[in-house]
């Protein structure tokens, strides 16, 4: 992690249009923003909101070892991650990853990989408030529902990496 | 509050401080506590200690990993005086593996 990088977990709004600024550099042409929303459903239940849980100071080293992999396989300008922990509603931004770099594909493969390691390793974790009550969604196979895992992207971890993206209601498809 | 204190004389063994997250925290019902273990006990041990007075952890011992020092670290890792450790229920990717 550069000196200029960012990586905090925060309980406040975030402001990706902030982060997007300060990623900013006359090198890049490339600037890639992941956002993780909330979203009103998981696994066919419709979802109220989310809590979210971390070990911030944990969380944070792990994030900033991502970031310094990150920066160890691609040539990056700057780099914004922000989580947000506490009660979120449906719409908010739970966690951003913003990627500078001079070309995009290197901006493309940067934010993924920042944000599939994060979501493997950061010690983060979310509560779903449904229709059903509220439970805490654990990895790919949620106890509650007995789902398996990859519903909502349809991938399933097919990247090799464990990761499971379809476990909770924040990310926009 | 302090844990326990009463596994052998009062000064021995290694005190730590178990701060707990998410389900581990509700079924425990505290952000975090102190344990008073053997000297010798390695990560394994502090969490069969803390589910021997909390039952319900016990089915959870396969589905978390655990961490020293804000750390990732293994179940045979000897703690000591001062660590403090948490137990981190899956994440959404499932933990580190």
């Amino acid at each position: 992690m550069s000196d200029e990088d960012l990586v905090r977990i925060v309980d406040e709004t975030i402001d990706v249009a902030a982060l997007r600024r300060r990623v900013e550099d006359p090198r890049a042409g490339a600037v890639a923003t992941f956002e993780g929303v909330v979203r009103d459903h998981n696994r066919g239940v419709a979802v109220d909101r989310l809590e979210y849980d971390a070990y911030a100071p944990m969380a944070e080293k792990e994030i900033a070892g991502i970031v310094d992999a990150a920066r160890e396989r691609w040539q990056l300008h700057r780099l914004a991650v922000v989580h947000r922990v506490g009660r979120l509603e449906v719409g908010e931004v739970a966690v951003a990853v913003v990627v500078s770099s001079s070309h995009r594909a290197t901006a493309f493969d940067a934010c993924r990989y920042v944000i599939d390691r994060l979501k493997e390793r950061a010690p983060i974790w979310k509560k779903e408030f449904g229709a059903d009550g509220s439970h805490w969604l654990e990895g790919p196979e949620d106890v509650v529902t007995g789902g398996g895992a990859g519903g909502e992207e349809g991938d399933g971890g097919d990247r090799g990496d464990g990761g499971n993206r379809g476990s909770g209601g924040d990310e926009a498809a | 509050m302090t844990g326990d204190g009463e596994d052998g004389r009062a000064g021995e063994g290694v005190v730590v401080e178990v701060v707990l997250f998410a389900r581990i925290r509700e079924l425990v019902g505290r952000e975090s506590l102190s344990l008073r273990l053997p000297s010798g006990t390695d990560v394994d041990g502090c969490f069969r200690r803390l589910a021997e007075r909390h039952s319900r952890l016990a089915p959870l011992r396969s589905r978390v990993a655990a961490a020293v020092n804000e750390e990732y670290a293994s179940w045979d890792r000897v703690l000591r005086h001062g660590d403090v450790v948490t137990f981190i229920p899956p994440v959404s990717g499932g933990g580190p593996g």
